[in-house]
């Protein structure tokens, strides 16, 4: 009993130690390309998170409208980014290849890139703001369904004599 | 759902306790709040950066994969 005990403490204090984050992904991005991807995914991530709680019946009107707007906002600023990074790349692999002469341009088109990432970045976090205000109304049915799976236990305890 | 009240039955009455079920019901309840799909996806992607080299810029075409669905997201959400 013992080792349950303690497998279980174990096991809530690491769950509660891995929440993940976007700030996560960007410590393992150590290049622009790779934050580039990063953000071109969370976008994604995010965005069908966005569907998935809006498709649901008994989520608000308002609720959806809210992400739409956001993502108004961030779809032009995530094709702008990836034309930022074709255009760095491009440079980039030109001047790793032996043209000296585009070590200007480079610079330049590289802070352009982290310009959009910056911008992708805040219309992100309001998309994520929005998600963890809606998904409230998923967790609190995940909690009506704890409180119902705890009567049905406590129906079978009665049942079996526990 | 049935399945499930049936296996707990099948547990009580192998004489469990209710105490050490509650615990672990409660730990897998809170593993499906704190695990949802969105931290899920977040740490593939973690761990897909990770996968790469150091100092490795993506392709245009590993991009232009992300953009692609990124784009097949945002579409879904129009259409709602």
């Amino acid at each position: 009993m013992k080792l349950m005990r303690l497998w279980l403490l174990s096991a809530i204090v690491v769950l509660t130690g891995c929440a993940v984050t976007p700030a996560d992904v960007y410590k393992v991005a150590d290049t622009d390309g790779k934050k580039a991807l990063a953000t071109i995914e969370l976008a994604r991530i995010y965005t069908e998170m966005a569907v998935a709680v809006s498709s649901d019946p008994t989520t608000a009107p308002e609720a959806v409208a809210a992400f739409k707007a956001v993502n108004a906002r961030l779809r032009p600023t995530i094709d702008a980014l990836f034309e930022a990074y074709v255009d760095y790349k491009q440079a980039y692999d030109a001047w790793v290849a032996g043209d000296g002469t585009l070590s200007g341009q480079v610079m330049i088109l590289a802070a352009n890139l982290r310009g959009w990432v910056g911008a992708a970045q805040s219309h992100i976090d309001s998309m994520r703001s929005l998600v963890a205000k809606w998904k409230g109304a998923e967790v609190e049915r995940l909690d009506r369904a704890e409180r119902a799976i705890y009567a049905r236990l406590n129906f079978v305890e009665v049942l079996v004599g526990g | 759902m049935e399945a499930f009240i049936m296996l707990m039955q099948v547990i009580y009455s192998s004489g469990w306790t209710k105490g050490v079920i509650n615990k672990i019901l409660g730990t897998a309840l809170a593993i499906v709040k704190q695990k949802g799909p969105v931290e899920t996806k977040i740490m593939e992607l973690v761990e897909r950066l990770k996968a790469m080299p150091q100092g490795y810029d993506p392709t245009e075409d590993e991009l232009r994969a992300s953009l692609a669905g990124y784009h097949a997201a945002s579409d879904a959400l129009d259409k709602l």
